[in-house]
């Protein structure tokens, strides 16, 4: 299967790194095509900028602007964002990759009457890893928008009944060595079997 | 009282454009000292990068590229955000604001042991947000409202006790009409009026 991962850390040593490291290799022995997308190595600019969001709704120019990323999630049959949560959400090298990516016209279709309706139907297993500094209830009370961004938000786009694999890791400031090895272990068993 | 506006959208002649001009003038005359923070115009880097990452826990560090957004913040009575929801979320430069400027010990203290995190916004009194959403509100609520969800109980927890909220919200921009529009731009300086 060609797999997009999509990659938001900027510390190579970080855990998160190694989480992505060991994503990677899971992936990529279980003989999927991985396509490693490392936001911040590929110095992504996040900022959607006056002249993209005055032709945005221009579904023939719109996708120019970040044409290879549309490419490559248009050769995607399943998606793996591997990030760490930063003030209850994405990094924002990965925000504005929402932003400035998923398109009318390429990730969602305007009808006539106003209606939206999402069109990335090719996609059809959907993976996050994802790490938190807070509790997990914590995160509830906040609404844990990483999740639902993955849960609601990205299932929304994707094929109907797509398969969903969310993987957290809470409370990482007092993790422990052994926690973090667990969610390691965790993270190359579920992928490996993705 | 000392209000910090932060507005983030790029097109001047936007609705969100006339959102935050219209909170402006009425900051104004309500007798606010008012400090305006465009992202766009000034340009603001939303990336946080390896070394400010690696800083990010240093209290000696952490400030070093974000001196003048820390002393906004510290200067600060209120906060106002005025933005366009963009998937459901703040558009990337604002969420980018937060990542890079609200560091340890000038937002909040990091915990100790298995104490949980405090507050280091204790000065700021009242929060405030002004957003536009293309999605309608109830399917905004069942995706979370992430957002809204991080300014208003995020950052609340990191203000003083008794800290207010306000938040307005224009839902369903995609069929808006002049009439929606106008009177939801009524609504808003009504209320930043009273602010």
């Amino acid at each position: 299967m060609n797999v997009l991962v999509l990659y938001a850390h900027p510390v190579e040593t970080s855990y998160q790194a190694a989480l992505h490291k060991r994503a990677v290799s899971a992936l990529t022995e279980a003989g999927h095509d991985v396509d490693d997308c490392d936001l911040y190595a590929e110095g992504f600019d996040p900022v959607l900028g006056r002249s993209e969001r005055l032709g945005y709704h221009d579904t023939t120019t719109n996708t120019a602007p970040v044409k290879d990323y549309v490419e490559r999630l248009k050769r995607a049959e399943a998606l793996v964002l591997v990030f760490p949560t930063w003030y209850y959400g994405p990094p924002a090298i990965l925000k504005g990759f929402f932003d400035r990516v998923l398109l009318p016209g390429f990730a969602l279709r305007l009808t006539d009457d106003g209606k939206v309706e999402p069109n990335l139907r090719h996609i059809r297993k959907l993976a996050a890893v994802v790490t938190y500094g807070r509790s997990r209830l914590a995160s509830l009370y906040m609404g844990d928008p990483p999740r639902k961004y993955v849960t609601r938000y990205w299932k929304w786009y994707v094929r109907r009944g797509a398969k969903i694999t969310y993987l957290a890791h809470y409370d990482m400031n007092r993790s422990t060595p052994a926690g973090r090895e667990r969610f390691l272990a965790k993270v190359g068993r579920e992928l490996a079997r993705f | 009282m000392r209000v910090l506006v932060i507005y983030a959208h790029p097109v001047a002649d936007s609705f969100c454009a006339a959102l935050h001009s219209k909170t402006l003038e009425a900051l104004g005359r309500a007798g606010h000292e008012v400090r305006d923070l465009d992202l766009y115009a000034i340009d603001f880097q939303p990336v946080l990068t390896r070394q400010e990452r690696i800083d990010y826990d240093d209290p000696a560090l952490n400030t070093r590229n974000i001196e003048d957004h820390v002393a906004h913040i510290r200067w600060a009575e209120a906060l106002l955000f005025v933005y366009p929801t963009w998937w459901y979320g703040l558009p990337a430069i604002l969420k980018g604001w937060l990542d890079r400027v609200w560091v340890p010990e000038v937002t909040f203290h990091m915990p100790v042991g298995n104490q949980p995190i405090r507050p280091a916004m204790t000065h700021i009194r009242k929060i405030g947000g002004i957003s536009t959403y293309g999605a309608p509100w109830w399917w905004t609520r069942v995706v979370g409202d992430p957002g809204r969800r991080t300014l208003m109980r995020g950052i609340k927890p990191l203000c003083h006790k008794k800290c207010r909220t306000l938040w307005l919200a224009h839902y369903k921009m995609d069929s808006s009409t002049p009439v929606s529009r106008a009177a939801f731009l009524e609504k808003v300086e009504r209320a930043i009026e009273r602010f």
